[in-house]
């Protein structure tokens, strides 16, 4: 098979990676096509077979002859931030996006002896910390207070277990959505796809990190138990993720994406659908027997304000320099009705990330806002 | 785990023996009821269901003839029996066309049921027959609405549909009267099973669930946003998120955008009954509310009663099936008066599905040739199953002997009319004995207190409490006579499931192996088919077809609507149906496209969604629609009057046919943009 197609012992294995294109439909498959075609391939190396290594070794000799010195060539141009991102893997620019994100993240929260006294409501806090080039202290980006558990646990069961009775009409989402990488919710709106969308993929995902980072710290702060230590017969649908209940990690993201989506596009109708949307991932986790509502109702007020933080620091150059709105949320001031309420009016609070560049975001930013003019 | 005669339950202390043999009208379900120790009705008004005087029941009741509900009420003052009966204000105080009403419902104290175990009680001068129903939570207050003073709007009153059903999405754009406007085209919404008091007041002249108007609904469908269901959340919607609901389908199948809608919402049935037979008291004050909301809005343009259709898509399978029970003799009193009135008074109730379910047995009954009807209880039965046999008009009943035996159970011993037994199996020392069991064969029944029925009673096959607990397989039911008897009928009630409710009942059958399901059964002589569903009664099975009518549609007045296959025509082979001694359906209306699409769309809940849906309920909305081009001779097989009894009430207004209702699927609606 190797010898088939002469340069094909490369080609062939170029091949293989053009099946797994195929299997993404779309994207990466279009590379791989060609090597599917039996040309160059899609995949320049076979690091790891023995027979490529071998080939390459006795290619070299055969082909390289001795190094000329006088005849080298040029490196690609380094000169701006863009040349140097594009240069790099997915995977490395990501590193480089979270260290810009969470280098500017601080947290603060109650440690477990705080958790003892039922009636205790303590409060978390999301800081955004100035560079080095910046004198001033970390400034507030959210904060979150646990409701009076004991007050309000009856009332959320009994509305987990109402929702309940929604199972059989959600399941397929339910599961569709236990990934929050649910890109096919959003594609189903937007037309977002990965030949197109590239950078915003790659954006998104850094949002979802960072997303990620702060959920769980504002998780492990609140220790909140999930609905199925509460009661044998909540019975969840599919297995209860291993951290707290409060905040609702979906809500958070669901929000977050819709708010950075949103904006992407230009917040026209589509936004309203994205809004729907979110609510409805967020409440498929209550129908599913792992969240409380209060849970998707902080997650709403972290998802839009962490969306929004995200965006200032994409966009501080161009931008209103770092400010952005928040929204803190106070399980004990919002349990008017109990139920999560998408349609309730948030109410911001100004706030500014101070000295908030991030170079390589900033550029990865407008090219993600070019995939969609 | 023996049977005994009925005898005296603990709580109330009646001797229901004696009023088992009474001549006055008993109610078997009260009487089971008693034996279950009420704990269903306690429990909503004390949570450790121990205290029997604080609960309230909700009771049908109809006036003894010659006497009316409005007289009843000045009596109940007189006789100072207010504190144990409280007639809801909207039959106290009915329209004027209704002034000569001999029905209602009514919260009553259990010393209502003491006083009438007294034959001779003075209650008995007024009160002709009851029936309990299902509990409901009774609220303190009553709301009372003054009408308004002067015409608030002007033009032609517009027609009012009432559809009285469960999980009917007010938020959805297809109830619109506009397009793209943020309205509804509810003027008024009865939820009957939202206990708070906290977003509205209850419906004015009833003491339960909440009313919601057209403003609320309009500011909530506003405050929601861009995300529909979020509409719900206030008033508590939760059902109403799924994605169909029955209501849902009904509401999109029956409304014309030029009418005014009238809603009522029912109780979720699941919790206690899975029959819907006890029901009747919401269906009626339903029927009542949607009377009286139309009567207000034509109010509002300072004129008398427009058109009106109800659609009362509902039902179960046990009653009399001669029109006389209480709930479709109330139907047809309230169509008749108001076609007094408004000949454009209409009410629309599907025939049925139950068809080929083998709920219905009619036999005749031969000296020395006892009937034996095999009774299948399913296991996994979270609630109770009932058979009734009712027996016709003037029969001679005094050798009728009635007995069970229940699988691996000692046999009951033959029953007779007056008599009663039941099957008091021992539990938990903490609680009341309870009947696994019963045989309540009264003198006269309250659902037809002129013709004899004994109702067989089989307790849960499951509990999750240590209550003891009836044997799942087949029950034998022997019914022997010591003269010929003509024209037995027998009924298995429902107990299912309603559209997305939680599975708690599951549907007892009669278990005949004469009964031949599918056609390519050589038992069919000179037919051997191609495996599909035998519809008509071919075989020698005392399982039969016909007769399995909805129990409410036996009446006279009401529009009763079957179900036909638009491709071919032919009735959808569910589709329940009348026999000799009831009428068939006025109607058959569009149930299913063909055979290889056994359904019709209709509204999901969700503005412009669409779902498929099957049933005689979907047949019966779409009539509803068509109420304008339902023209004015019935067809339907004319009921024989029973011997000794009065002929069917005479229609004053006008009684449509309709050769079929072609099926018209809800209207697509452009997506509306509410934020830009």
């Amino acid at each position: 098979m190797a010898g088939i197609g002469g340069i094909g012992g490369i080609g062939g294995i170029g091949g293989i990676g053009g099946i797994g294109g195929i299997g993404g439909i779309g994207g990466i498959g279009g590379i791989g096509g060609i090597g599917g075609i039996g040309g160059i391939g899609s995949v320049a190396y076979a690091e790891g077979s023995s027979l490529g290594v071998d080939a390459l070794i006795r290619h070299h000799d055969g082909t390289a002859g001795k190094l000329d010195l006088t005849k080298l060539r040029k490196p690609r141009a380094r000169d701006e931030i863009g040349k140097q991102l594009l240069a790099l893997d997915a995977k490395v620019r990501a590193a480089i996006f979270d260290m810009e994100i969470a280098s500017r993240l601080a947290f603060g929260g109650p440690g477990p002896k705080d958790l003892v006294d039922a009636k205790a409501t303590p409060t978390a806090t999301l800081y955004h910390r100035a560079g080095p080039s910046a004198a001033t202290a970390a400034t507030e980006i959210i904060a979150i207070t646990a409701p009076v558990w004991d007050d309000i646990i009856k009332q959320q069961l009994g509305l987990v277990h109402d929702y309940s009775f929604l199972r059989d009409d959600r399941a397929s989402e339910i599961l569709a959505q236990m990934n929050p990488a649910i890109g096919m919710f959003w594609a189903c709106v937007t037309d977002l796809n990965p030949a197109t969308h590239s950078r915003t993929f790659e954006l998104l995902d850094s949002a979802l990190r960072m997303a990620n980072l702060v959920e769980m710290q504002f998780k492990l702060a609140f220790s909140a138990p999930r609905p199925i230590e509460y009661s044998p017969q909540i019975q969840p649908l599919i297995g209860t993720p291993r951290h707290g209940s409060y905040p609702s990690g979906h809500a958070t993201e669901a929000f977050m994406i819709a708010h950075i989506l949103g904006t992407l596009l230009g917040h026209g109708p589509t936004n309203d659908v994205m809004q729907t949307q979110a609510a409805r991932i967020a409440t498929n986790r209550t129908v599913a027997g792992l969240h409380f509502p209060i849970d998707s109702s902080a997650g709403r007020a972290l998802g839009n304000t962490l969306g929004r933080y995200f965006l200032a620091r994409c966009d501080a150059p161009s931008g209103n320099g770092g400010a952005f709105d928040a929204f803190d949320f106070d399980g004990k001031t919002d349990t008017a009705h109990g139920d999560f309420n998408p349609a309730r009016k948030l109410t911001s609070i100004a706030r500014k990330a101070a000295d908030a560049h991030a170079p390589a975001l900033n550029w990865f930013w407008r090219k993600a806002k070019e995939e969609w003019q | 785990m023996t049977w005994r005669h009925v005898g005296v339950a603990p709580l109330e202390g009646i001797d229901w023996d004696r009023v088992i043999k009474s001549q006055r009208p008993a109610d078997p379900a009260t009487i089971w009821a008693a034996h279950g120790g009420w704990s269903e009705w306690m429990a909503l008004y004390d949570r450790k269901a121990k205290s029997i005087e604080a609960t309230w029941f909700p009771v049908l009741i109809e006036i003894c003839d010659t006497r009316t509900v409005v007289g009843f009420a000045a009596e109940v003052v007189r006789a100072k029996w207010t504190g144990i009966i409280e007639i809801p204000n909207a039959y106290v105080s009915p329209p004027a066309y209704l002034r000569k009403s001999r029905f209602c419902t009514a919260f009553v104290r259990a010393s209502f049921f003491i006083e009438l175990a007294n034959p001779e009680s003075g209650l008995w001068d007024w009160v002709g027959r009851y029936q309990l129903s299902a509990p409901i939570s009774r609220r303190e207050a009553e709301s009372v609405e003054a009408p308004p003073a002067a015409a608030t709007r002007s033009g032609a009153v517009p027609a009012v549909e009432g559809v009285i059903d469960d999980g009917l999405p007010f938020a959805n754009a297809n109830l619109r009267p506009d397009s793209g406007g943020l309205g509804t085209g509810i003027r008024y919404f009865w939820n009957q099973g939202d206990p708070r008091n906290t977003v509205r007041p209850n419906a004015p002249g009833f003491r339960y669930g909440t009313e919601y108007q057209a403003k609320d609904l309009v500011k909530w469908i506003r405050d929601a946003g861009p995300d529909e269901e979020a509409a719900y959340l206030v008033p508590r919607q939760i059902r109403t998120r799924r994605r169909a609901t029955h209501g849902a389908a009904v509401l999109g199948l029956a409304h014309d955008p030029a009418s005014a809608l009238v809603c009522v919402q029912l109780p979720d049935a699941t919790s206690v009954d899975t029959s819907g037979a006890s029901l009747g008291v919401c269906a009626l004050d339903g029927l009542r509310y949607i009377f009286a909301r139309a009567d207000a809005i034509a109010g509002d343009y300072r004129q008398g009663p427009g058109p009106l259709t109800v659609t009362l898509s509902y039902g179960y399978a046990a009653g009399p099936h001669d029109g006389q029970s209480l709930i479709e003799a109330a139907i047809d009193e309230m169509i008749m008066a108001r076609r007094g009135v408004q000949v454009l008074t209409n009410v629309v109730i599907p025939a049925g599905n139950s068809r080929l379910s083998r709920m219905h047995a009619n036999f005749d009954l031969k000296v020395g040739a006892p009937r034996r009807l095999q009774w299948r209880i399913l296991p996994d039965d979270l609630t109770p199953s009932f058979v009734e046999i009712w027996f016709p008009a003037g029969a001679n009943m005094s050798g009728v002997k009635i007995s069970v035996d229940a699988p691996g159970a000692l046999a009951s011993g033959k029953v007779s009319r007056g008599e009663g037994r039941v099957w008091v199996a021992g539990q938990a020392a903490s609680a009341a004995p309870k009947a696994v069991a019963a045989i309540i064969f009264p003198f006269r029944p309250s659902g037809q207190p002129d013709r004899a029925m004994a109702m067989i009673a089989a307790g849960s096959t499951r509990s999750f409490t240590d209550e003891a607990l009836a044997p799942c397989g087949i029950w034998t039911i022997t019914v022997s006579s010591a003269a010929s008897i003509k024209g037995v009928h027998a009924w298995v009630q429902r107990d299912d499931a309603a559209f997305g409710f939680v599975r708690r009942g599951r549907q007892s059958f009669f278990d005949d192996p004469d009964y031949v399901r599918f056609d390519d059964d050589v038992r069919i002589k000179g037919k051997r088919g191609v495996g599909l569903p035998v519809v008509e009664d071919k075989d020698k099975s005392y399982v039969k077809r016909a007769g399995t009518l909805n129990a409410i549609a036996t009446g006279d007045l009401a529009i009763v609507v079957g179900g036909f296959r638009e491709s071919d025509g032919s009735e959808v082979p569910y589709s329940s149906t009348g026999d000799d001694s009831m009428r068939s359906p006025a109607v058959l209306a569009c149930a299913a496209t063909s055979a290889a699409l056994p359904n019709i769309l209709a509204g999901g809940t969700h503005s412009a969604s669409l779902v498929a849906v099957a049933g005689t309920s979907f047949a019966a909305a779409g009539v509803a629609r068509e109420k304008g081009k339902i023209p004015s001779t019935a067809k339907r097989v004319p009921r024989k009057p029973p011997p000794g009894k009065k002929p069917p009430v005479k229609n004053p207004g006008t009684q449509p046919v309709m050769a079929g209702v072609p099926h018209v699927p809800p209207r697509p609606m452009e997506p509306v943009c509410r934020y830009p």
